[in-house]
Parts: C-alpha cells; structure tokens; sequence
C-alpha cells in the first residue's frame, strides 16, 4: 500500500469514497455545497466552529473525521478558507450544462482575477484543463485567505482541486538532477537509493536490518528524513505493504540535545 | 537577493520592520534583520552552501528549514553542529562553515 494521504499527501479514489465529509449525489445536483476531502483522524476542528450553519459536525473526540449535513450546507466557502489542510472545496454542479465550479483555498500572490483563464490542477497539483475564474472571494470572515472560484467543463469536475499559481517566483536555479540511482535517500550518512536497494538485496527486510547494514537513520538528524523513504524502498522491492516497517524503533532525545546539558548534571551529582 | 524574503505574505501581511544587525560570515560582514535565522540571512545574501558532508565532502545547506535535518549545521560563534535554520541571529554573531564532523578544542579546563 503506497496510495493514499499517509504516503503521497494525495487521498486515493478508496478514501475518498468512504468520506463523511462528502455530499450525497443528490445535493451535489442542488448548487454550491462543501465537500470535505478529509481522510485522517487528526485532532483538528475548525471546520466545525467556522461553519455558520451548524452543518459540520466533529463533536468528541476530536480526531472524528467531519461529518457533512448537506441540507444545512448553503455553500457559503467560511470552511475552505479555515480549515488548516486546505481539504475542503466548494463544488457546484448547477453552475451550467456544460461546466462545473470548483472552489478552493488560493494562499499566492499574486491573485487571479475573474474572467482568467487558468490552469487548472489536480490534487496532485498536475495540470487537467484550462478553466476560468468566475470568483475571487476574501470576506473578513475568511481571515486573509483567498478562495477562488473556477469553471471548469464537467468531465474534469470530480479531479479539479485547485489552479496553478500565476507566476512562480523566481527562485534559485534548479539543482540537478540525480539518477534515480543515486538519488539521496539518508542525508545524514549520505546514503543513496542504490545502497538501500543494495541492502535489501543482502537480505535486510525491516528498517533496522537497512539500519544495521548500512547506518541509514543512525546519523546526526536520526532518521527523521530517510525512514519514511527507507520504508518506501522497502514497499516498492518486497510488495509488501508500508504499515509492515513503520513505525521504527523510536529512542530519545527527540531533538539534539548539547552533550554539556546532561554531563553537566552528572557533575553536579 | 532581497527577493528571497517575504515582505508581502498573502496571509500574513506585510512583514514587520526590523532593526538591522550585522553577523559575520568568515569574517565577512553579512547585513541580517533581528530575529531571523541565520539561514535567513545568509541565504538572502546569496550563500547557500553552509557545510561540507563527512563522506563525499558535499557542500550542503537549507533543506527542511524546520530543524530536523541537520543539513543547514555551522560553526556559530565557535561551537559545531548549530542548526543555523532555527537558530536566531544576533549582532555580531561569527559563523564559519562546518567541515565534516563538528571539532571542539578539549583542554580539559572551564571553558571560558
């Protein structure tokens, strides 16, 4: 299992479907509605507080993942500007015959404005089709985020998430490209892809046999780059699922610590 | 390379105005806006290679910005191994790229 929002940051078809922040077909049919692409219990709910009509429900505990009442959805797009993962979008399926609109949280500079034609992307943020800004919406209400509204035609309506920024900065040169080979995967101990493979084909079938082999995670930072990657190489060569290698083995401190804090103490007793 | 700031965040707003300090790259006077961190200041001025690995001797600098990689690590007033992307600056401050492991002169004495 390497799909889904835990490995790629992208929720798959599956999880998606089981949402219970999702409307049904038949509000969907009606106009502008909330729906809530949020997949992982996390303790979070602003969603619910944000929502002036009582129409998402977290209640206790707080990890429960936000049920939608459609009815009670007016569409109003408070929810896509406040939730903090940017999982919420506004969908409105009554907009034409041809078209669909999709709402969706716009944190860039600088903003569109109605009447552009964008690029419009997935949730993996690759390009679908082209659409046109219809809303450029920032109430008080939404605290300093910009949600954008976008037509796009209705076969690409359930994949839209979201359009690509206007212009992207200017940023550093592009660092070149690494084979896959010898892409990093451990930073610390400046291990490639190659010598991770290398240890699986040695016969190391958890993170601790990699980790034993070749120090992958046992460097300055501990691990906490490369063990997801590590247990992602592992996935991809063995078939096996990821939730067979993670969690790792986990040891204190957390976070580095100067070795005078605890021989200080030492000295002292 | 003031470009590499954020002085207009389109949550955050504008940034605020900030007394300027002045920390020392090899000696090198590098302008920095208090409170930054050094990775700030130092990418802003154009240096991006902050240390050289231990193995392959790979010049490495900001990479997860937040304190966890390491990456970013220099020599900062004459200690090793500070992570300069969490680490504020200070006026004056001395910072020397890292060869390697950190090094520290062991004289067995109260340090100063």
């Amino acid at each position: 299992m390497t799909e889904g929002v835990r490995f790629t940051g992208i929720p798959s078809a599956e999880e998606l479907r089981g949402a219970s922040g999702i409307p049904s077909q038949e509000r969907m049919k009606k106009g502008p509605v909330a729906v809530i692409e949020c997949v992982q219990e996390i303790p979070c709910n602003p969603c619910e507080n944000a929502c002036p009509f009582g129409a998402i429900k977290i209640g206790d505990p707080i990890t429960n993942l936000p049920v939608l009442d459609g009815e009670k959805c007016t569409g109003c797009g408070t929810c896509v500007a406040m939730c903090p993962g940017q999982a919420i979008f506004l969908v409105n399926e009554a907009y034409s015959e041809t078209e669909t609109e999709i709402s969706f949280p716009f944190e860039y500079l600088p903003q569109p404005e109605t009447g552009d034609v964008v690029d419009a992307v997935n949730r993996a943020g690759e390009v679908v089709c082209k659409g046109t800004v219809t809303k450029v919406k920032m109430p008080p209400s939404y605290k300093n985020t910009c949600v954008v509204t976008i037509a796009v035609p209705k076969q690409y309506a359930g994949e839209v998430r979201s359009m690509k920024r206007l212009v992207l900065a200017e940023s550093l040169p592009a660092p070149e490209k690494r084979s896959t080979a010898s892409q990093l995967v451990c930073r610390c101990e400046e291990l490639t892809r190659e010598d991770i493979e290398r240890a699986i084909d040695e016969g190391a079938t958890t993170i601790d046999g990699i980790k034993r082999r070749t120090r992958a995670g046992m460097g300055l930072c501990q691990g906490k780059t490369c063990e997801r990657l590590v247990a992602r190489i592992l996935s991809e060569k063995t078939g096996r699922p990821l939730a067979d290698f993670l969690p790792a083995t986990k040891r204190a401190p957390v976070r580095p610590v100067q070795m005078s804090i605890v021989a200080d103490n030492c000295e002292e007793n | 390379m003031e470009e590499l700031r954020v002085p207009h965040h389109p949550v955050l707003g504008d940034a605020p105005e900030k007394r300027q300090v002045t920390i020392y790259y090899q000696g090198q006077p590098v302008p920095a806006k208090e409170g930054e961190p050094i990775a700030a200041a130092l990418l802003a001025a154009g240096i991006r290679a902050f240390r050289k690995t231990v193995h392959r001797h790979e010049p490495r600098g900001v990479f997860c910005s937040i304190g966890r990689c390491t990456d970013c690590m220099m020599i900062v007033n004459g200690l090793p191994n500070v992570r300069t992307c969490v680490t504020p600056v200070e006026d004056g401050m001395r910072l020397e790229p890292q060869d390697g492991f950190g090094h520290r002169e062991l004289t067995g004495g109260e340090e100063e």
